[in-house]
Order: C-alpha cells, then structure tokens, then sequence
C-alpha cells in the first residue's frame, strides 16, 4: 500500500511538472477569457451560449491533457527501460499499474477542479452582466456535467493504462485510446439511429450485429455527457446520473485490473 | 554578415508585412462579399461527427447564419431563394443537434417566415421548439401567428394559440385570440393584437419597426371598419366611399397609411389601402 501511494505520488508530481499541463492551461485561460465576447455575438440565448463554451473547453482541454499526459507518463517509463529499475525494487507489478492509474486519476481531478473553476468564473461574469432575459443559470447542473465528466475522463484514462500494458510505444497507446475515445462517444448514438428504423436506409445485418457487440465492448462515454442539461437547465433525473457513475466505476475497475494482470505476466525486453 | 544587416532585413520585411496587410485586407473584402452560405452536413452525420459537442456546433452553425445574414443587410444585397433555403437547412440542424436552443426558431421566425414568405417551413422548425420549450408560449405563438396570417388557416391558428395560452407567462389576451380565430370575423382586429404582440417580442429594431409599421397600418383600416359599420347604423346605408365619413362627420379625418398608400373602400364594402400594405415608391 506504501508502494502504491508512492507510485501514485511520484506519478502525479510527474505530471505537474510536464509542459503539456502548463501548456493547456494556458490555452484554457485565453479560451475562457474569449467566452465573454463570444457569448455575446447572440441575440438571446446569452448564458446557455456562456455554458456550452465554458464546458466545451473544460472537456476538450480536459481530454487532450488524459489523452497526452496517459500515454505520456505510462509510456515514458517502458520506452525508456525505467521500468526495469522501478519493477527490480520491492514493487509489484499490479502496485505499479494502479499506482500509476490512482496517480494519473488525480491528476485528471485536480485539472477538472481547476479548470471548472475558471470556467464557473467566467460564466459567473457574463451571467452577472446580463439579465435573466437572456437566460438563467443553473450551477448544480453545472457540478454535476463538470463531476461526470472527470469520471469519463478517468475511465479513458483507465483504458489508456490498459493499452499501455501491453504496447511499449507511446502512439500506439494513444492512437488506440482516441478510438475507443471516438467510439464510446458515437456509439449510443448509433444505436439509437439503428433502433429507430432509418427510414429509406437499407441496413446491413452484419452491420447491425457489430454495433450491438461494440456496445458491449466499448465504453458508452455519452452517458456521462450532461452538458446540454447544464445550458439549458433541464430536469435531471437522479437515476440517470447514478446509474452513469456505477457504469463507469465497474468499467474502469475492469480495466485496471485487466492492466494489472497483462502486465504481471509481461516479459520487458 | 554585418552587424546592421539583420536588423535593416527585419525593418525592410516588416514594412513589407504592413504593406500586404492592407493589400489582404482589401482583397479579402471583395471575397467576403460575395460570401456563399454553404448548406449543413445532414442531421445523423453531424450528430455522429460533433461528438459531445453538439450545442457547441449548434451554436457555431447558428452564429455563422446569423453574421451572414446581418452581412446581406449590411451590404443591402438582397437574398435570393436559394439562399433563404440554405439559411433554413442550416437553421434546422442547429435546431435538431440542440432543440432548446431559442435563437434558431426566433431568427427563423424572424427572417424565414416574414423575409423569405416561407411559413411553411417556419412552422416546421418552430414545431421542435413547441415540442421540446415545453414551457415557453413563444413557440406555439409564432406558429399560431404564421398559420393566421400568412398560411390564412384560423382554425389550425386557433389551436396553436390554445397550446400557447396553456403555458406558463403567457399574454392574457391568446386566449380570448385563440377563440375569436376559431369564431371567425374578426381578423383586422386579430392581426392588430397579433402584431402588438410580435412587435414588444422582437429584438431587432429594425423587424419591430417593420412589424409596428404595419400593425399602424391595420389600426387604421380597422378604425375605418369601424366608422363604416357607425355609419351604417346611422344613416341606415353603406357608404359610397371613406370620404364620405368625414364629410358626414362620423370621423374627424381619415388615417394616415404609414406605408404611404391611401385607404378606400373596395366593392365588397371592406375597408383597404392602396399601398396593399407594402412600401409605397414615392
């Protein structure tokens, strides 16, 4: 346990430091101090505007730093064969994988905080300047797009870790994380399409068959998406989140534990 | 190399830089103006390829008719059909991808419905704000508006009306609207109130303007429809024409058409105006 928390620190001040963190803060503050002026080029819909640029960027920044900063520190370690020196020491390797996943976690969930953070503050501003005609703003929709959203961010980053357990190249990794990223976010959609009977669309049964394993297979990261209802202030049905949180909890155990094992029986070149 | 040599480069190619700014800039102009909206990707691909962006889209989709359009305006270039059908498309996926979002269906309202004359399809777009606006009687309101008065189907404005009426906030008078329609006659009157209430919901002040203009202009038909039926009251005829009313006494003077036409008396005995409610050329 001593082990793990050590790993996971060294992992998280590791990231700290990385200049892809700094990097997309930067980016995220100048983005953020657009929202006002971009907000404003709309007649009506001010805030709901205000809030879909707010959690757009938290989300895109927020997904390029797991995306990037996953592959990076997982990666780094094989490429580099400190992996050798770190699996020598008194460390198991399952320590290793979930330090390395609770580390990179905490990185994901402190970047959220402060990110949500300016984005609220921004928000916060134009919805002080406008009034209510122009939208109401609805905060504990807000918390609650911004929390499931750095859950979804950790089950990729989890999927990242799971990668990276078997592939000792940095691309790899990534370019297979951002399919199951590009998946897992159309995949509901899909489905949906497929049920509701596309009118006109002759639909291949092999093609049918694919989507409904993909389903199974691939994360549904939609589920975790309550943007819409953060703008627009829409009912939001407890269940719905509850259920989104256990999902993605039980996916991302599955990951990390599958990770731990692919890599305790890994032989490094 | 010589020490003055980088520098004296950098002077010459900054000012080189400036020099094709101002060249870009104008050359960049001409190609803005004849700017082309372009039509959206259909529904389902956009949906697919926005992600878990897709109010984000909607928002840039819309933004982007929306500067085109002023852009028109602005450079009095008229927008022709096609155009107007683009606007539509575009206006309906920003719609579909975020269907609460207000400002399509008020624009679409506002630049489909009375600049384009395509009710129709206003309607259409505005049936996904009535559906998913639960809560907001502007969405059935339009709808009831367009049915009345460009689509001339009362009863399907009469039920409209009665969904808007229904919704929190909303203007005591669509009731009592809502059941004229349905009683028939009326409409100068109908239109006058309709107007009113489109005009105190619109931002732009230059469709205000247009929307005011024209409810003044109904004021003064019905204000005569009025002195006509007094007069028939009183003098037991109808009058040969509005003259006659101020020469009778039964009106002071006879209202000013703001579209600049003059009002007068058709062979049914309705009251109307030369200008057939549109800008008089003077």
């Amino acid at each position: 346990m001593r082990n793990l928390r050590a790993i996971a620190l060294i992992t998280f001040l590791e990231g700290l430091r990385s200049r892809v963190f700094f990097g997309l803060f930067l980016l995220a503050l100048t983005l953020f101090s657009a929202t006002y002026v971009l907000s404003y080029l709309f007649p009506r819909d001010v805030i709901k505007v205000a809030v879909d640029l707010g959690l757009g960027i938290v989300s895109l920044v927020g997904l390029v730093l797991t995306l990037f900063l996953g592959t990076q520190l997982l990666a780094k370690d094989l490429e580099r064969r400190t992996i050798h020196t770190v699996v020598a020491k008194a460390v198991s390797r399952s320590e290793y994988v979930v330090g390395k996943f609770a580390g990179l976690s905490f990185i994901i969930a402190c970047a959220m905080v402060i990110l949500g953070a300016f984005a609220g503050l921004a928000i916060w501003v134009v919805d002080l300047l406008t009034a209510d005609q122009y939208g109401v703003m609805h905060w504990q929709a807000f918390v609650v797009s911004l929390c499931t959203m750095t859950l979804m961010l950790v089950l990729l980053a989890s999927v990242i870790v799971f990668f990276s357990s078997f592939t000792s190249s940095t691309f790899v990794a990534l370019g297979l994380a951002l399919v199951v990223y590009l998946i897992g976010q159309s995949i509901e959609e899909i489905r949906n399409f497929l049920a509701s009977g596309a009118e006109g669309i002759a639909i291949n049964p092999v093609f049918e068959k694919i989507v409904a394993v993909a389903y199974y297979v691939f994360p549904n990261l939609a589920a975790f998406d309550f943007k819409m209802h953060a703008a627009h202030g829409l009912p939001l049905a407890a269940s719905a989140v509850v259920w989104a949180i256990a999902y993605g909890g039980v996916y991302t155990a599955v990951m990390v534990v599958a990770a731990a094992w692919i890599f305790g029986r890994r032989e490094f070149p | 190399m010589r020490a003055t040599a980088l520098p004296a480069l950098l002077g010459a190619l900054l000012a080189g830089h400036a020099l094709l700014s101002v060249e870009l800039a104008s050359v960049r102009g001409a190609v803005a103006a004849r700017g082309e909206l372009a039509p959206p990707l259909p529904v389902v691909a956009l949906k697919l390829l926005s992600l878990e962006y897709d109010s984000l889209i909607a928002d840039l989709l819309f933004s982007r008719t929306l500067s085109f359009h002023g852009g028109q305006l602005n450079r009095r270039e008229s927008i022709n059909e096609d155009t107007y059908r683009i606007i539509y498309r575009r206006l309906d996926a920003a719609s579909a991808l975020d269907p609460y979002f207000v400002d399509p269906y008020y624009f679409g309202q506002a630049v489909l419905a009375w600049g384009a004359n395509m009710p129709r399809e206003t309607n259409a777009l505005l049936d996904r704000g009535r559906i998913h606006r639960a809560d907001d009687w502007v969405m059935p309101f339009f709808m009831g508006f367009n049915a009345f008065y460009f689509l001339r189907d009362d009863a399907q404005a009469a039920e409209y009306l009665m969904d808007a009426s229904q919704r929190p906030g909303a203007a005591p008078l669509l009731g009592l609207l809502a059941a004229r329609l349905a009683s028939k006659g009326g409409t100068t009157e109908v239109a006058v109130v309709f107007l009113d209430q489109l005009a105190a919901r619109t931002e732009d002040s230059v469709t205000r303007g247009q929307i005011r203009q024209r409810a003044d202009a109904l004021r003064g038909i019905r204000s005569l429809e009025l002195a006509v039926e007094h007069y028939r009251d009183a003098f037991g005829e109808a009058p040969r024409d509005l003259r006659v009313l101020v020469e009778r006494g039964v009106v002071p003077s006879l209202p000013v058409d703001p579209y600049g036409g003059t009002y007068y008396l058709r062979p049914d005995g309705s009251v109307w105006t030369t200008s057939d409610l549109r800008p008089v050329a003077r």
